[in-house]
């Protein structure tokens, strides 16, 4: 049976620590015996970049002109992010021979993440944190943590948060 | 564009309970000794506003426009008086200010100027940091500068895409901070910078008519001789730190030029509505610097009835550009805080929340910094609305020229160099994913810099310019 290894990163959730890690388990794993795929989630946030949007208006006062082209900038560049971390993973991924299959999704972080644990039967689940402040994180929660108590509860896959 | 419908944040949903309840417990609470019921009404209603502001459970215009209908339900004001604070000179100012940025975003006239401004200069990664910085910083000078970082934003990732920068490249966040930083910098260089000197300077008349004072008018010149020093100082600042902070990795720049090259070519030869655009706007510059005060508004729908009168900006691009909460934004905002001063709320707020016995000097620096921290957090011009009329009375108190506080509050609520919340193009910026919250800790040094050059020039330039710190004067 092959055991399934969910990287998921986003454009503010990745560092190549994560991505060694994500290696160095799949090696573990592999050394025990068994088979293993890395399963690498891009997760593409777009309630955060309409977030961003919605500010250039509701702050800025500009139009929705305005608004499309910051959106579509942006998107545009988190495009070109998530191609790029995928190519760093699935290179890291083939210098020691383990398999890669990549999704992209556009989502909430940590509904995205519980969903494809779900569909994909995840063995383990890694990600990192969002750099939020500490302050913000105990008042409004963190998404990394949401994932391992959803994880928990719905008995998925262990979850590992690179900090 | 379909309009995005975010769910409410916790914070959101937190405001918008706590900030009825908050109105609600001082509106019923005993009128305190030395505030009258109409002043403890302006209050409350002062707190709705100051709490939704913060938390945005509803949009910043919706917030004004609540506020402005509280004022007389709560028995602040009569309706007809608050109504009519509502349209306050400003306010078309403001609308003439975005009509300007709308039609140099629309006729590209503002990105072909800083494709050109960048072609030309750049001569290395470290150049190319700084022309970013400084173009961002100048074309504030005559466009609102939240809409230049939407105008730079672009064009900045494309050089950023050019030079196939990744996600934790020191040039790449370089580039995007200087983006920001100059427009945070730009947006106190004049009255066209951003709307909340003219803000300013409306609260600031009605504060003097309620005191029963002379007229003080401040014109273009009188503010942009003031601020732009302090603009400049915190723009090279900001330079000077990511400089020192995150210094070029070596980057061969060829590829950014070519793209800004193929970009300068896209947009093809000057067009005739950019030539007409360029010289409506210098006439309008012209005519502002030149004329009295009380002409700003008039000249600035002057200038946006000409544009429109070329047929270089159409209706619909007023509608596509603009987004036009901004008037009722600063309509109920001159209200809102037009209401403490007739109540006399602000002098008892002065009085009673801020310590006895601060100079001059300390009271600068405090409703400096006071501004400062507030704007990180909420809008700039909700900071004008909520400290300026708190701040004057004090300022008299304290044997303080009122006056300057005209500046004072204005430029220290644009020092928003350091949260995403603080404006829209620090939004923006972190956006892109390139940055971490510990970057945050460079803004905090740009803002500390901002600060104290803000008064070391009140203290050595501002009495040069007939704006000293210390001679109070009482109404």
């Amino acid at each position: 049976m092959t055991h399934r290894i969910l990287l998921a990163v986003s454009t503010s959730r990745y560092s190549r620590h994560l991505v060694k890690t994500a290696v160095s388990e799949a090696l573990r794993i592999r050394d025990d015996g068994h088979d293993v795929c890395i399963d690498l989630l891009i997760v593409r946030e777009r309630e955060e970049l309409e977030r961003v949007g919605q500010r250039v208006g509701d702050v800025g006062f500009l139009g929705l002109s305005p608004q499309k082209d910051v959106l579509e900038a942006l998107g545009a560049e988190h495009d070109r992010m998530a191609r790029r971390m995928g190519a760093r993973v699935a290179e890291a991924a083939a210098e020691v021979g383990v398999p890669v299959q990549r999704t992209e999704v556009d989502g909430a972080f940590a509904e995205t993440v519980i969903q494809q644990a779900e569909r994909l039967q995840s063995d383990l689940i890694l990600l990192t944190r969002a750099d939020r402040p500490f302050i913000s994180r105990i008042l409004f929660g963190s998404d990394a943590d949401t994932v391992a108590r959803l994880a928990r509860k719905g008995g998925l896959g262990r979850v590992i948060i690179d900090e | 564009m379909e309009r995005p419908s975010p769910r409410l944040s916790p914070a959101a949903a937190l405001g918008a309970v706590l900030g009825p309840l908050a109105c609600a417990a001082i509106y019923l609470a005993p009128v305190p000794v030395g505030l009258t019921y109409e002043g403890k009404s302006a209050l409350a209603v002062l707190t709705l506003c100051v709490v939704w502001w913060l938390l945005s459970p509803v949009a910043l215009p919706v917030t004004s426009l609540v506020g402005l209908a509280l004022l007389p339900a709560l028995g602040a004001l009569p309706t007809a008086d608050a109504l009519a604070l509502f349209g306050n000179p400003s306010v078309f100012f403001v609308i003439g200010v975005f009509l300007v940025a709308a039609v140099m975003h629309r006729t590209g006239l503002s990105s072909r100027l800083t494709l050109l401004g960048l072609r030309r200069a750049s001569t290395s990664e470290d150049v190319l940091c700084w022309g970013v910085l400084g173009l961002s910083w100048a074309l504030c000078s005559i466009v609102v500068s939240h809409a230049v970082a939407a105008i730079m934003l672009p064009i900045v990732l494309q050089i950023i895409r050019a030079l196939d920068l990744g996600p934790r490249s020191r040039t790449a966040r370089r580039l995007l901070l200087s983006m920001a930083w100059g427009t945070v910098a730009g947006s106190n260089l004049t009255l066209l910078s951003s709307a909340r000197a003219t803000l300013a300077l409306d609260l600031y008349a009605n504060w003097r008519a309620n005191a029963g004072l002379d007229p003080d008018p401040i014109g273009f010149v009188a503010y942009a001789l003031g601020a732009a020093p302090i603009s400049l100082c915190s723009m090279l600042a900001a330079g000077v730190v990511l400089r020192l902070m995150l210094p070029p990795e070596g980057h061969d720049i060829a590829p950014a030029i070519a793209r800004l090259n193929e970009q300068v070519k896209e947009l093809g030869p000057v067009r005739r509505r950019e030539k007409l655009t360029l010289a409506v706007i210098a006439a309008m510059v012209v005519s502002m610097v030149t004329a009295g005060p009380q002409w700003l508004g008039v000249v600035a729908l002057l200038t946006s009835g000409a544009l429109f009168l070329l047929q270089v900006l159409r209706w619909e691009d007023a509608e596509r550009y603009v987004n036009w909460g901004v008037a009722l934004m600063y309509g109920g905002a001159i209200a809102v805080g037009g209401a403490l001063d007739r109540t006399g709320a602000t002098l008892w707020l002065a009085e009673a929340v801020l310590p006895d016995g601060l100079g001059p000097w300390s009271t600068v620096a405090l409703i400096a910094l006071l501004a400062a921290g507030l704007t990180e957090v909420v809008s700039n011009a909700a900071v004008i609305a909520v400290i300026l009329p708190i701040a004057l009375p004090l300022a008299v108190t304290a044997g303080l020229d009122p006056h300057l506080l005209v500046w004072l509050v204005p430029l220290s609520a644009g020092f928003a160099f350091v949260l995403p919340t603080s404006t829209p193009a620090m939004a923006m910026v972190f956006g892109t994913g390139y940055l971490r919250v510990r970057h945050t800790s460079i803004g905090v040094v740009i803002t500390f810099i901002s600060w104290a050059v803000l008064l070391v020039l009140a203290a050595t330039l501002w009495p040069l310019l007939g704006l000293d710190v210390t001679p109070g004067v009482s109404p």
